[in-house]
């Protein structure tokens, strides 16, 4: 099958760890539940044109970390994750994407309390809207 | 997942003319697709042919699984399927005589494959070779390279003449045919599409030499373009290899050149990875097309 | 399967794909017959044997070659180097060395032998005046010697397949010296000797068949292990780089 995994090229976060991140969120998504096969790594490796030596990184990590399994000869498959896993993750991504947009607005010289200022901003304003999105996608 | 060496080339060098081919050092491992890239007359059909030992070294060895390759025996041959870029004398076969010929040298060949291939481009097998067109020649060809389902499958531009859907519908086969078994492929191409979706490492070379042998992703994290903040000061910085103006930069060794702005306070607004055919160009002209 | 198996397999796959070859050499060996014997005939043979020697040399050395598929015959391919093409094709495939030079000469000779064996036969069956010249017995020593030369001198058309690195120039003078030097023998021949060379072995064959048998052969077989050994060493010379 193929996997809705988008690569920026403009990110320093090398490629293998963004694969690994964008899958690991599907899998804590929902997305991708227990027992769904993933595509083979050269399969893969075609779709996002990158080598399959940066593939098999990832696959190997995920692994390691448990939220995938191969069998030999069948192929890789989503594994079994326990809730408390799966809300580690996204707990991590959420983290992350604030990271992320606090990071951006430092570069372009922002200070911490401005940057406090705008978030409250924000949140106010959602508040006002009447709770929040439940559709929004963390990117 | 073995990284065994199939084929190890070393120190070779071949004359042709006033052509000079090598010294070259290099060596292909199982599991994975090469792409080899280049200017017109870099070297790359010779340096393919070489290693078919259809014209001999003047000086070096190649290996292919362990063994150094001689005309004598041909059992390394049959572990290798070899896509030359044009297929000369059988303009007088047919599609079906054509595989009477050279299915017959193959232990491995896989009659089913060859039929899905026909099947899926529609080759018409009672026609005379010599009376296709390029394009259908060449996935004829195709077909009579990929059946014989050998270890080794080296490409020599394959897809030159053919249109765009059998294009894709040829890098959809050649991943399938790669998870056959334990396969190691080299295609030779100037088709930036081949590159980014085939190739695990790209082979450069430039006027009959080797430039490198480097992992796709080694080269893409590498080889950035910045857009600076402020105009840049007029001295060197390391790793750059072009400003496009004063606040644009091209670097092929990001590492080298960030650590460089950093120490400076030189920011960026934006920084981008180049494609693959953009860091090639670079390494073949020494700059942007 | 034994090399020769191989060989053997290659070389009629080959004839096989030679049909309209074959069609158009039978076909001419009918009209070669009758040209040796009713333009010709043996007692005109004697006023300009020269003429009827070049036609018959050319029908035993170089007729059967020029009617191989095109594929077969040698092309310039880039550079000054000419080679079969067919030849290149063959050696990409993994085909044993042995086996690819032995089918060369199987495949050349099982169509150019019969063709002037039925010429042969074609010959003494039409002409009652070869039939007067020579009994059975001397014909067939006249045929093996004709044959063996065919042999002889059909190797070198395989034996060419497998390339040659030669500038168009010299490919012309090498022809030119090649003609003229035969035509050359001929006439020396024919002015030391006072007959052509095909009365000669008509001659040799009446008087000293088992000598002119046993010389034949050995020749023939002398040519064909020559070239045989020519284009083993040939082929990791050559660059087939086209």
């Amino acid at each position: 099958m193929e996997l809705p995994i988008r690569l920026s090229k403009e990110s320093r976060e090398p490629i293998y760890h963004q694969i690994e991140e964008q899958i690991k969120a599907l899998i804590a998504g929902g997305q991708l539940p227990a027992g769904t096969p993933l595509p083979s790594i050269r399969v893969l490796s075609k779709e996002l044109e990158i080598s399959v030596i940066t593939t098999r990184r990832a696959y190997q990590n995920l692994e390691y970390q448990g939220f995938i399994r191969t069998t030999q000869g069948k192929g890789t498959f989503v594994a079994e994750i326990e809730a408390s896993k799966k809300e580690e993750v996204t707990v991590s991504a959420v983290y992350q994407a604030i990271e992320k947009a606090v990071e951006t607005a430092l570069r372009h010289d922002y200070t911490l309390e401005q940057i406090e200022a705008v978030f409250q901003e924000i949140i106010a304003s959602l508040k006002e809207k009447g709770g929040h999105d439940d559709d929004g996608k963390m990117d | 997942m073995t990284m065994e060496k199939w084929i190890e080339i070393n120190r070779l060098k071949k004359n042709v003319d006033d052509f000079q081919l090598g010294p070259i050092d290099l060596s292909f491992e199982a599991s994975t697709i090469t792409a080899v890239v280049g200017n017109n007359g870099a070297g790359k059909s010779t340096l393919l042919k070489v290693l078919m030992r259809l014209a001999a070294q003047n000086e070096g060895e190649i290996k292919v699984f362990g063994q150094l390759i001689d005309s004598e025996a041909e059992g390394w041959k049959k572990r290798i399927a070899y896509l030359p870029q044009t297929l000369v004398g059988c303009d007088s076969f047919n599609g079906n005589q054509l595989r009477e010929l050279v299915s017959k040298w193959y232990p491995t060949w896989d009659q089913s494959l060859f039929e899905q291939l026909v099947e899926m481009y529609q080759i018409p097998l009672t026609k005379k070779y010599g009376k296709l067109s390029q394009g259908v020649q060449q996935k004829l060809n195709l077909a009579l390279t990929l059946a014989r389902d050998a270890e080794i499958l080296i490409l020599d531009e394959p897809t030159a003449h053919m249109d765009i859907p059998s294009k894709q519908l040829l890098l959809d086969v050649i991943v399938e045919w790669m998870e056959r078994g334990e396969k190691l492929i080299i295609i030779s191409s100037h088709q930036a599409e081949d590159i980014r979706k085939l190739a695990d490492y790209v082979v450069v070379m430039k006027e009959g030499q080797l430039l490198g042998k480097f992992e796709k992703e080694e080269l893409t994290s590498q080889y950035k373009q910045y857009w600076m903040e402020d105009s840049l000061p007029n001295e060197p910085i390391p790793g750059v290899i072009e400003r496009k103006n004063e606040r644009i930069l091209v670097s092929k060794c990001a590492e080298e050149t960030e650590s460089y702005l950093a120490s400076k306070q030189l920011k960026w607004l934006r920084a981008k990875n180049l494609e693959i055919e953009e860091i090639i160009t670079y390494m073949l002209i020494g700059k942007a097309s | 399967m034994s090399e020769w198996k191989q060989a053997r397999w290659l070389a009629m796959f080959e004839v096989k794909a030679s049909l309209k070859g074959i069609i158009t050499l039978i076909a001419l060996s009918f009209g070669l017959a009758i040209f040796f014997t009713e333009v010709f005939s043996i007692t005109i043979m004697e006023d300009v044997p020269i003429v009827f020697d070049v036609f018959f040399l050319f029908t035993f050395w170089v007729l059967a070659a020029s009617f191989r598929p095109k594929e077969h015959q040698l092309k310039r391919m880039g550079g000054d180097i000419w080679v079969s093409p067919y030849f290149i094709m063959l050696n990409q495939l993994p085909v044993k060395k042995n086996v690819l030079v032995l089918s060369r000469f199987i495949s050349y000779f099982t169509i150019s032998i019969p063709f002037h064996i039925l010429v042969l036969i074609l010959i003494y069956t039409l002409s009652s005046e070869y039939r007067a010249y020579m009994p059975v017995g001397s014909y067939l020593v006249f045929s093996i010697i004709w044959l063996s030369f065919g042999v002889l001198c059909g190797s070198m058309f395989p034996a060419s397949d497998v390339g040659e690195k030669i500038s168009t120039l010299k490919a012309i003078v090498y022809s030119v010296l090649f003609y003229g030097g035969i035509l050359a023998v001929l006439i020396v021949i024919y002015y030391v000797f006072n007959k052509g060379i095909v009365e000669m072995t008509m001659y040799a064959a009446k008087e000293w068949p088992l000598p002119s048998i046993l010389i034949s052969i050995l020749l023939a077989a002398i040519g064909l292990l020559y070239y045989k050994g020519y284009v083993y060493k040939r082929i990791d010379k050559v660059d087939y780089l086209h």
